[in-house]
């Protein structure tokens, strides 16, 4: 941890007090994005797989 | 090479970093390569016979980009010892601790089935599985097989790359013909001179991870005489679409002239005793792939 810079950008070695509550708050901010990320992705899949199965029911009816 | 190597090279990083952000996943999916693997899909999909409704071509497309995203995944899970090595890729997020190389393969073979289920369901199941047999040659052959044991490792796993203009023809039609074959041909002999390009000056990097490239195991000069042999072996491959009907007349001039300046690029190359020409044939090799490609599929959208 010597050589990095906290979010504040003062030197990690210099606010050790500080340092974790940002670390554990980046890494909930992290967590949230990576969650939402795959609530919207399952969301997408969810919905994809409507469209598709709308589109081949439409497209049996057709006879194609 | 070995998993102490890696262990060595990333402990401190993995150390040190927070955990990896959405960002961080979409990086595992290698989105540069996977753009030239999209559009050469999207070659495939518009010049096959036939149509496909708009909402299923997306769907095709969708696989392809996600199938070859997660097969680069897997190959990130597998290399991240050399990955750490090299200077090109130690900035990847395994090697910088910020993914959990379990999860990245995890990642990767969630989104390697579900790509190829869903090509199946929504598409049909000849393109779904030349996306199965893709991923599998690019994970299996290429990257855990050949990768780190023969210099021929890119000529024989460029093969995988060779795949997406296949898998969007198969989409539309359902079956392969000689125009898929010979696009497959196009991308699988414009591979070598492609990569050998990059690893004329990057070949520090990979003699360092212990990976067999050409410039490496023979040195540059035999290198750069094979460069030549396959761009001008590409002369005949990339016109040939032409001649079966696949390419029409501007598509004959394009790839004459295109696949000319690649053999221009790689004479420049011999010449060459500094790796500028190299650096400058590699970049004009995607250049030339995709135009080739764009005017594949501008030919067929003006018709």
């Amino acid at each position: 941890m010597a050589n990095t810079v906290n979010p504040t950008g003062t030197p990690a070695g210099t606010s050790s007090a500080t340092e974790p509550v940002l670390d554990a708050a980046e890494r909930a901010r992290r967590q949230r994005g990576k969650n939402l990320a795959l609530f919207f992705s399952l969301l997408g899949f969810v919905a994809l797989i409507y469209v598709v199965a709308i589109v081949r029911m439409g497209l049996h009816a057709q006879g194609q | 090479m070995t998993d102490t190597a890696f262990e060595g090279q990333t402990a401190p990083a993995q150390a040190a970093s927070l955990p990896g952000g959405v960002a961080d996943y979409i990086a595992l999916l290698k989105p540069r390569v996977m753009s030239l693997v999209v559009f050469s899909g999207l070659a495939g999909l518009v010049v096959a016979p036939g149509t496909l409704h708009p909402v299923l071509a997306v769907v095709a497309l969708l696989c392809i980009a996600v199938g070859a995203g997660a097969a680069g995944a897997i190959n990130m899970w597998y290399d991240r010892d050399i990955d750490a090595v090299m200077e090109r890729t130690r900035g990847r997020p395994i090697p910088q601790g910020k993914v959990n190389p379990d999860e990245a393969l995890a990642f990767g073979v969630v989104l390697s089935v579900a790509s190829v289920l869903l090509m199946g369901l929504a598409v049909n199941w000849v393109a779904a599985a030349i996306l199965g047999v893709a991923n599998a040659f690019y994970v299996f052959v290429y990257t855990m097989w050949l990768k780190r044991r023969t210099p021929q490792n890119i000529v024989i796993g460029g093969a995988a790359g060779a795949f997406p203009p296949m898998i969007g023809w198969a989409a539309v039609t359902g079956d392969v013909s000689i125009g898929p074959v010979l696009l497959f041909c196009l991308i699988f002999f414009w591979t070598p001179p492609h990569f050998w390009a990059l690893a004329l000056f990057r070949s520090g990097d990979y003699s360092r991870a212990g990976v067999p490239m050409l410039p490496v195991v023979a040195g540059e000069a035999a290198t750069k005489r094979q460069m030549l042999v396959y761009t001008l072996l590409l002369l005949p491959i990339a016109i040939a679409p032409h001649w079966f009907g696949v390419g029409g007349m501007a598509y004959l001039v394009g790839a004459t002239v295109l696949s000319l300046l690649f053999i221009l690029c790689a004479v420049r190359v011999m010449l060459d005793k500094t790796h500028r020409a190299a650096k400058q044939m590699f970049a004009y090799s995607i250049l030339y792939l995709f135009l080739l490609l764009a005017i594949l599929i501008g030919e067929k959208l003006v018709a």
